[in-house]
């Protein structure tokens, strides 16, 4: 006799695993999509001489669970080795962050603007500055960059993709540790500072993991260029909540690499 | 030319052996002539018991009842989430009745994965699109093999994914009213139990519409096989 009970449940399984493994989701408020631009009223971020500096920035904070108060004050014990002032509520690798972003520009010329991202986490926000150098404004290294040339009215696509985010994860909790003299190598897009051996004395034993991504287009030229990004999470320890029961995470210190440059 | 030979010989000896008529036995034994009678003979089979022509083959002698269908084939949308996506695999699975000869009815769950095709951001992402059914059929008997069926169903179809609140359809992945029917062609295999088919359908789907109301309809095509208890 065949089988058909069998081929049922093989079915049912095969669902049931299509269901289980849409563990993406998508955050956000709305439809999910950050979208801010660069306009022609965009004033200067900074000007000299020789250049001007146009920045645009928007935070983006992930729906975190909220810690009981027990919860919090648990983690302030065994963190005397971390510099944090206690154990973090979200660590790295209990969720993975991937950005999608669209670049265009608006305008009947070309343009190059530099897309931006900069990570924070319960403890730090990293916020690079510039330096001002014979005149010439040379902003510090972001967390993550990508140069991009746009030719009139271009779009273009790009995904920062779960193990550039990590990336930006150990950096972060990295730089902050006062033994590091030169946060702008740590924090190179092209250096892998998580098994960068100069860098793994500095890792600290746990490492938290972000609450939030600031993103930015920063551009020497100004003009009309628009940013649209999503945000997709996996979740794995069930920490990704509705936007509506997120946790408020408290603000962050503003870690400004300029300030741990060795004189 | 030996081979050849050895056969005509034995041929021919056969030939020979056979009579031409066969006589029945006893006959020239004591008989009247002109009346030839024979006892019953016990080694012989009752052949006026048996019916004059074979049985002609129908659906009478294929199962009914229970019933549970595979389908395995294709989907795509028009309209609505259709804009946004491409056709994927479609997988459903059906367990049914045959209330009547030419009626049944039948329960369904339903899966299909596509890819969206649309401007990023996000960049493409396979998302899911699941079912569940209640369907009641007729069905037509052409042939003793092949028959023809219509079926309308209605359900709950949403997508498992939130990729598509990212473009605006933002009751994707809330469970929605779907309804619709299908066409299928049955052909029954040499076997009580067992059927295959082609069957296509289209449906509505109240969830995946567009973000400005367009309409998004279902259309699948699949194989089939079916299994009667």
């Amino acid at each position: 006799m065949p089988r058909p009970p069998s081929l049922f449940c093989v079915a049912l399984l095969t669902l049931a695993l299509a269901a289980g493994c849409a563990d993406q989701v998508f955050v956000g408020e709305g439809n999910g999509v950050l979208a801010f631009a660069l306009t022609s009223d965009t004033p200067a971020f900074v000007e000299a001489e020789g250049t001007s500096l146009f920045l645009v920035e928007e935070r983006f904070l992930f729906p975190l669970r909220t810690p009981s108060e027990a919860q919090l004050a648990s983690l302030a014990m065994d963190a005397e080795d971390l510099p944090f002032p206690r154990r973090p509520w979200v660590r790295r690798g209990q969720y993975f962050i991937e950005v999608d972003y669209t670049i265009t520009n608006l305008d009947d010329a070309t343009r190059r603007v530099t897309f931006t991202l900069d990570g924070l986490n319960e403890f730090h926000e990293y916020v690079p500055g510039f330096v001002i150098d014979d005149d010439e404004v040379i902003s510090e290294f972001h967390q993550f960059e990508e140069v991009l040339v746009l030719e009139p009215f271009e779009r273009r696509t790009g995904t920062v993709r779960e193990e550039l985010v990590d990336e930006i994860t150990v950096d972060l909790a990295t730089v902050v540790d006062p033994r590091v003299t030169n946060p702008n190598r740590l924090v190179h897009p092209d250096n892998q500072s998580s098994t960068d051996p100069r860098a793994l004395p500095f890792i600290p034993r746990i490492v938290p993991a972000l609450v939030g991504l600031r993103a930015g287009l920063l551009s020497t030229g100004g003009g009309n260029v628009v940013a649209e990004l999503t945000f997709r999470l996996r979740d794995e320890a069930d920490r990704i909540v509705s936007p509506s029961r997120a946790w408020e995470v408290p603000d962050p210190v503003l870690f400004f690499p300029s300030g741990m440059m060795a004189p | 030319m030996r081979a050849v030979f050895t056969l005509w010989v034995v041929s021919a000896s056969l030939l020979a052996a056979t009579p031409v008529a066969a006589q029945p036995e006893g006959a020239g034994e004591g008989l009247a002539p002109g009346r030839q009678t024979e006892d019953p003979d016990p080694t012989r089979l009752d052949v006026e018991r048996l019916p004059p022509e074979a049985i002609a083959p129908g659906r009478d002698l294929y199962r009914h009842g229970f019933f549970l269908e595979l389908h395995a084939g294709a989907r795509g949308f028009s309209g609505g989430v259709g804009r946004l996506s491409r056709p994927g695999p479609h997988l459903r699975f059906t367990f049914g009745y045959e209330l009547l000869r030419w009626l049944w009815v039948a329960a369904s769950v339903e899966g299909s994965m596509h890819r969206t095709d649309a401007p990023a951001p996000p960049s493409a992402t396979v998302f899911e699109v699941v079912g569940f059914f209640a369907e009641v059929r007729a069905q037509i008997d052409l042939t003793a093999r092949a028959a023809l069926w219509l079926g309308g169903e209605v359900g709950v179809g949403l997508a498992l994914s939130d990729v598509l609140r990212t473009y605006g359809l933002g009751q994707a992945d809330d469970a929605g009213l779907a309804y619709g029917g299908q066409l299928g062609f049955d052909w029954h295999l040499r076997n009580p139990h067992a059927s295959i088919g082609l069957v296509s359908g289209a449906r509505v789907y109240d969830g995946l519409q567009g973000f400005d109301g367009e309409v998004a309809v279902g259309i699948h095509g699949d194989l089939y096989l079916r299994y009667v208890f």
